[in-house]
């Protein structure tokens, strides 16, 4: 008895409640919201045991078998990524809370199809399915960009379409290429085809889908959507965007290459990373606007996480991954008690908060320290695993890598001396509401364990990245010929 | 084969319209004629020459039925893809049209 | 130097005591230097007299100099908000990513 694959319609009946209480009763709809994130959270803490003795679970839709059926298929790597959505999910609806003042209905609508094209598409073993998620959560995404109405957020909203639109069709175009040669659409099954015989239209298939979810994932040159996206849209949102839309990018990327295709993609997805990494740094050293550096920051730190994945060092991927998330949901916080006091998203109008907000200034610390890797924080961890596989195979990469960071901890340290330090001496005492304050001393407690227990959390991303490359398993377990 | 050459063309037409014209209307119809260009393309990918329509009648044999029936499984994913393209493209002028109603123009930038 | 820090990380007992160390002195030095205090301190400015407002020096100044000198704006004028440009580059990636699949896959 799996309760994973009663997540989606658990969202689904959020989406249907939400819509159905009329505007009078506004404080319903993030009740419904928050109920039914919580129900999906209590789902997957449920099936904890069963991943831990199964290795890996998959539901039949409707019943019918493999190859024909449809399948959800949770390994590790899956339930790691659903845990990561339930963290950002709580997040932004905590910040979106008091960010989002009107008719709340349509919101949480959207952000509830939003976080079920999310959960569908980090846990299906179909490749026709994920597209389908990827649309729900894509044309979700593009409603929810216009949402606040304004004239920047609407001209990014039509151009965020237009563009994401063009990749998943893209990705359908991949799916055609796929299904004409190997004549299946379950993972699995095309897994264990691929292994006997993979021709040129099967790689191309493979290469636009990969094309498809970098620009989910906003990887150079699929990047260029979201400086803007973030920068017209609420907190909330942009932390959705840039904390899952990115890792749904990254698992789906990792999904058809080392698990389905079994593909070498070193070469061109080193190449990809360097650019990714030098992009965003450069691009993030130059900007004045909040949110537009926390959105080339996180450009920059998916090329790190591209570039574990080009040295072939996967747990590196999984854990920088997980540290991606972590530091954006301290910083979009810290970004959104922050514009909310200054009432600007301009770097150069603020300053000076440090003196009176010492939880502020610690979760911020924390974040800033985690992203340059320092020692002692998360950030190390995973960087280290990455200068080691660098080391190891094509050292250029780790040059490479060391001076982004050098350029990272530029522009994360001119970040903190903007909002805290700057030209003022004091600017008052932030306040910030209790859940927020929560959500934020607790991920960053969470950094600095991981920081700290090295050696453990590395054996950890050790296993969570091994169960993503374990084919043989993988292909047995689906297709139930065990 | 000549439904190839026409879904490559439809496909080439379609991403020059979105990459390279300015008007907004002209880059949704060119998206709308790149994914029917796939949709040519997955729909002729399970045709059988002389083959019947995928429904098994009463007095037909199994093995004439899957001998000679034309695929129904990219028809359904056609059916789906259509679907999707239909609720971009009504989302995209949805936006085009306010904002033209905030800004007045329908250019691209 | 690797395998030291790995040594030292691993071993929450030490690390856990000299974070406790470590806090308590940065706790009793921040006591001592308030609002106050700070402002009396001038930075060291190779022994010349500064005036009052060049004591600190604007953030902004600061970086646009590093950014002129590696020449990094050149980056920042290719990102417009050009619809039709960024859909060039998706499609120089694609290209991309399709041929090098198709000579190295």
């Amino acid at each position: 008895m799996t309760y994973f694959n009663m997540i989606v319609p658990v969202l689904l009946a959020a989406v249907f409640f939400i819509t159905i209480t009329s505007g009078r009763h506004k404080h319903y709809h993030l009740s419904f919201a928050l109920g039914g994130v919580v129900l999906s959270a209590i789902f997957i803490l449920l099936d904890f045991s069963k991943i831990v003795s199964d290795k890996i679970m998959v539901y039949y839709q409707l019943g019918w078998k493999p190859p024909l059926g449809i399948t959800f298929s949770v390994d590790l790597l899956n339930y790691v990524v659903c845990l990561l959505l339930i963290f950002v999910a709580v997040s932004a609806l905590a910040i979106s809370r008091t960010e989002i003042r009107d008719d709340k209905r349509e919101f949480y609508a959207l952000f509830m199809l939003f976080l079920l094209g999310l959960f569908g598409a980090a846990m299906t073993g179909d490749i026709f399915n994920l597209f389908v998620f990827f649309e729900i959560f894509s044309i979700a995404s593009y409603a929810l960009v216009s949402y606040t109405g304004r004239k920047k957020a609407v001209l990014s909203s039509i151009k965020y379409l237009i563009m994401g639109s063009f990749s998943t069709s893209l990705i359908l175009l991949g799916i055609v290429f796929v299904y004409g040669s190997l004549g299946t659409l379950n993972m699995a099954d095309i897994a264990s085809k691929m292994a006997l015989s993979s021709t040129t239209a099967t790689i191309l298939g493979f290469g636009l889908l990969i094309s498809g979810f970098m620009f989910k994932a906003a990887i150079a040159p699929f990047h260029a959507w979201k400086p803007s996206v973030i920068r017209d849209t609420p907190l909330s949102l942009g932390l959705m965007f840039t904390a899952s839309g990115t890792i749904i990018g990254l698992y789906a990327i990792f999904r058809l290459v080392v698990t389905v295709g079994n593909l070498n993609l070193s070469g061109m997805l080193i190449a990809l990373s360097f650019v990714t990494m030098v992009l965003g740094a450069v691009l993030a050293l130059q900007t004045t606007n909040l949110k537009k550096l926390l959105a080339y920051s996180a450009i920059s730190q998916t090329g790190y996480v591209l570039l574990a994945f080009g040295l072939l060092s996967y747990a590196g991927f999984v854990y920088h991954m997980i540290n991606l998330v972590l530091i954006d949901i301290i910083l979009f916080i810290v970004a959104y008690v922050v514009i909310k006091h200054f009432g600007t998203s301009d770097l150069d109008k603020m300053g000076g908060l440090g003196v009176g907000n010492p939880v502020l200034f610690g979760s911020a610390l924390v974040a800033v320290s985690a992203l340059a890797g320092l020692p002692l924080f998360n950030g190390f961890s995973s960087k280290l695993l990455i200068y080691q596989a660098g080391i190891q195979v094509f050292p250029i990469a780790t040059l490479i890598a060391m001076l982004v960071s050098v350029l990272t901890l530029a522009y994360s340290s001119k970040m903190l001396n903007m909002i805290f330090f700057s030209n003022r001496k004091d600017s008052g005492v932030v306040n910030i509401d209790y859940d927020l304050k929560i959500i934020m001393v607790t991920i960053a407690v969470f950094c600095v364990v991981l920081g700290i227990f090295q050696g453990y959390f590395t054996g950890l991303m050790e296993i969570i990245a091994g169960s993503g490359l374990d084919r043989e398993l993988y292909i047995k377990t689906v297709l139930g010929l065990i | 084969m000549i439904t190839y050459v026409f879904s490559l063309i439809f496909v080439i037409i379609g991403v020059y319209a979105i990459a390279i014209k300015e008007n907004l209307i002209k880059k949704v119809i060119g998206l709308s004629i790149f994914t029917t260009g796939i949709h040519l393309l997955l729909i002729s990918l399970g045709y059988r020459f002389g083959g019947i329509a995928p429904i098994l009648l009463e007095n037909m044999g199994l093995s004439y039925f899957s001998t000679t029936a034309v695929d129904p499984l990219p028809q359904a994913l056609v059916l789906t893809s259509i679907v999707i393209e239909l609720s971009i493209t009504a989302l995209a002028l949805a936006l085009i049209i306010k904002n033209h109603k905030m800004i007045g123009t329908l250019e691209a930038s | 130097m690797i395998t030291i820090l790995n040594l030292l990380v691993d071993d929450w007992v030490a690390v856990s005591v000299l974070s406790v160390v470590l806090t308590y002195v940065f706790y009793r030095f921040a006591k001592t230097d308030s609002v106050v205090s700070s402002a009396s301190k001038k930075p060291y400015a190779c022994g010349l007299s500064v005036s009052p407002d060049l004591e600190i020096v604007p953030s902004p100044s600061f970086y646009k100099t590093i950014v002129s000198v590696f020449r990094m704006g050149a980056i920042k004028k290719l990102h417009k908000d050009d619809l039709s440009t960024y859909l060039i580059w998706m499609l120089f990636g694609v290209v991309f990513v399709s041929c090098y699949l198709f000579l190295f896959g």
